[in-house]
């Protein structure tokens, strides 16, 4: 009964070991780098970097597993796990490979860029968490970024339709206050941090307020219209948050290969040094 | 094991349910049977498994190996030469009920269901005496292992099973109504029931039960009182109805049986307390049996808390399996956290498998449904199937969807299209041949049957697809058994 009840705490128990490797990693850091570690060229620095490397590397192979689906070693799920426990690993070892000193603008740079992707994988990681709890809290459905859009059209379409049997003063009205309302689709990023719940109200009150301007027999027609901003603005809400969630790998993605293009011409200035 | 086809006019002659029948005759029926030997020692068929063949021993002997649990515990019964066995699976559609072991090198005529059912068709004194022999056995193997009956001897049993009746009931039939006099107590020998109750114009689900649970004891415990609740067959269901009178002389008989079933009493109308009390709890159960979750083996649900709706499941999909998905993320909401996609659930009872002209749609042993080479895509299952999981395509072939290089070649890419505008300008341009109908199949989730793993289930990054045995995963909002 606890699975039917409780999916919500289920899905944000991974979040605080996440939490506590980060915090971990920053006092690792803090301390080492008041206290000079070993130096790069330094035999502990050179291994410190090849393990350093072949972590990288094995973060980066979840790209390749992501799209090679008949591989049989691991599940997705676990090398997402992998994925994200391993890079918290990587960013010590990265930071003792340098020996906490950063010579140079290039290895600054390519540091400075390992803490990017890292720092965008712990963000997405939260909200891979978070996200989908909320979407999945209120919503009735699952609905794809696309589908959401279509709905969209057909609500504007329907809005329309509706209003086209309706007394001149509704129409004027419509074409002022309400058209605006559901014609909108443009991204409603502030609903990001808000609750489903207020919004479906705030929509409820922006027609509240509109019922003073509507002959009394054509309320029915407002109330309908009501309800399909509410369904609108219900589907607003969760457009920006896949949005959100889409959109986070397209910083994470491009970062990660600028870093691992950075690292390459590292490497290869190491061997020819 | 070997196998061969045609089995020998003398070997028929040894079979007592073909005596009096034509042998040419049978052997024409029989065409196509396979005669399969085995060892001694090797195991003819396993407990739980799903074959809906039966086999006649032509040759050496048998032991049936009934299974650890009941009154007849592990117990062996031999089977001779001439005997027939399976044919409950065959007939019911059921599981195999117990391991049956070669005890001497054997040889073993196997008969298909369809062929079965053309032998009973084509001969009624057949299925008489199969019905006879249905019957007996069906009651004979529920009776001695159903675990509640485990503390009541043998010949007790025996002698219930000559005053207990055997009934079938279809998807949505009434066992029995809310407010009837308490007359029978039931035990459900294969499929599942509902138990509901009317409260003000709503139902409200009490309870499913399937194979092995029994049900109807509250009514007649409680002596004289009417039935609490109506119980209907979720899809087709066998039950084994027991008399109350028969069912008083037992528990009278057995204070053990009395204190038991009391306690699934006391148990149940805590659980029905505790239905009435959790909203969510109740309106979970209903939409499960709604949906008609329970009746199946292994259903996709999707932890929607979970979901990140990256496709993922639907891409691995169709790139294992040609392109075509087997699944759509959009289904029934069980609860606020849980869905069950469009994907084929393998059904205790697949009406899918009931028309197929060529017996392409089959089920393996496990249970699960899959499609063969054989299918004309004719699209009999899709109709059948009542979730809407399983999709017609284009199977490719003359004019179907051609592959890239084919495409690249320019390989016949405008026939059907040059044939209709000839047609349609009065025939008189180039000679152009029929085009031939698209080859179609029927495609639906096969669990990945080629694969080591669930495409769907081992891509999905949050771990929000699980594929689940609905038995054992909704336990909890299961009946007490």
């Amino acid at each position: 009964m606890e699975k039917l009840h409780r999916a919500d705490a289920s899905s944000l128990r991974g979040i605080w070991p996440l939490l506590f490797a980060t915090i971990l990693t920053g006092l690792v850091f803090i301390y080492y780098y008041f206290r000079d570690g070993d130096a790069s060229g330094s035999v502990s620095g050179i291994v410190y970097g090849i393990l350093g490397f072949v972590t990288i590397v094995f973060l980066a192979l979840y790209k390749v597993r992501k799209i090679y689906f008949g591989f049989i070693m691991g599940s997705l799920h676990g090398w997402l796990q992998a994925h994200i426990y391993i890079s918290v690993i990587t960013i010590i070892l990265v930071y003792m490979h340098t020996g906490f000193r950063f010579n140079g603008a290039f290895t600054t740079i390519l540091l400075l860029l390992f803490f990017v992707v890292f720092a965008s994988g712990i963000v997405g990681s939260l909200m891979h968490t978070i996200i989908p709890l909320s979407l999945a809290k209120y919503g009735k459905e699952i609905l794809s970024t696309n589908e959401i859009l279509d709905a969209y059209k057909k609500c504007l379409d329907d809005s329309e339709r509706l209003v086209e049997t309706t007394s001149e003063e509704f129409r004027e009205t419509y074409k002022k206050s309400i058209r605006p309302l559901i014609a909108d689709f443009s991204t409603k990023w502030q609903y990001l941090f808000t609750e489903e719940n207020r919004v479906i109200k705030a929509a409820e009150k922006k027609f509240e307020m509109l019922k003073e301007g509507i002959p009394s027999n054509e309320n029915y027609n407002l109330q309908i219209l009501g309800s399909m901003y509410q369904d609108r603005e219900r589907f607003a809400f969760k457009l920006a948050k896949l949005r959100i969630l889409n959109g986070w790998l397209t910083f994470h993605v491009p970062v990660t290969t600028a870093m691992l293009t950075m690292l390459g011409l590292h490497l290869l200035s190491i061997f020819y040094f | 094991m070997p196998e061969t086809t045609l089995p020998h006019k003398e070997l028929l002659a040894g079979v007592p349910l073909f005596s009096g029948i034509d042998t040419v005759e049978l052997i024409n029926t029989l065409d196509d049977c396979k005669v399969i030997t085995f060892k001694s020692g090797e195991y003819l068929c396993r407990e739980g498994e799903y074959d809906e063949a039966c086999n006649i021993i032509l040759d050496g002997t048998a032991s049936v190996e009934l299974p650890q649990k009941g009154a007849n515990r592990g117990k062996k019964i031999p089977l001779a030469k001439g005997e027939i066995f399976g044919e409950i699976a065959a007939l019911s559609g059921n599981p195999r009920t117990a391991d049956i072991v070669a005890t001497q090198p054997s040889t073993l005529m196997n008969i298909s269901k369809n062929t079965l059912f053309r032998l009973l068709d084509r001969f009624p004194a057949i299925k008489q005496k199969l019905d006879d022999l249905y019957r007996h056995r069906a009651l004979s193997s529920h009776l001695h292992t159903i675990p509640i009956f485990s503390g009541i001897p043998d010949e007790i049993l025996e002698e219930l099973k000559e005053k207990v009746t055997l009934h079938t009931y279809r998807k949505g039939d009434v066992i029995f109504e809310e407010g009837d006099m308490a007359d029978a107590f039931y035990l459900t020998r294969y499929g599942f029931v509902k138990v509901h109750q009317r409260k003000g114009g709503k139902e409200k689900v009490l309870a499913y039960l399937k194979d092995g649970h029994y049900f109807g004891e509250m009514g007649l415990l409680k002596n004289g009182e009417k039935r609490m609740a109506t119980v209907s067959a979720l899809n087709r269901v066998e039950v084994i109805r027991i008399s109350k009178e028969d069912f008083g002389k037992l528990i009278e008989s057995h204070p053990d049986l009395r204190a038991n079933l009391e306690n699934v009493v006391k148990q149940r109308e805590e659980r029905n307390i505790l239905l009435s009390k959790d909203a969510h709890l109740a309106n979970t159960l209903s939409s499960t049996i709604e949906a008609g979750v329970m009746q199946s083996k292994a259903v996709l649900i999707i932890d929607t808390s979970k979901c990140i709706q990256c496709d993922n499941c639907i891409k691995a999909c169709a790139s294992l399996h040609g392109g075509q998905t087997r699944l759509a993320r959009k289904g029934i909401r069980l609860s606020s956290f849980l869905m069950v996609p469009a994907s084929c659930r393998h059904c205790d009872d697949p009406t899918c498998m009931t028309k197929c002209p060529t017996g392409a749609i089959s089920r393996d042993f496990t249970g699960e449904i899959y499609h063969k080479d054989s299918c004309i895509g004719c699209g009999s299952c899709a109709m059948n199937c009542p979730h809407g999981n399983i999709t017609i395509i284009d199977a490719g072939g003359p004019n179907g969807r051609q592959s890239l290089f084919a495409r690249l070649l320019g390989n016949n890419s405008n026939h059907k299209r040059q044939y209709a505008k000839e047609k349609n300008a009065g025939g008189n341009g180039p000679e152009i041949r029929k085009p031939k109908r698209p080859k179609r199949k029927a495609v639906k989730c096969d669990m990945c049957r080629d694969y080591a793993i669930m495409g769907c289930v081992h891509n999905c990054p949050r771990g929000a697809a699980r594929r689940v045995n609905p038995s054992v995963f909704f336990a909890d909002i299961s009946s007490i058994g």
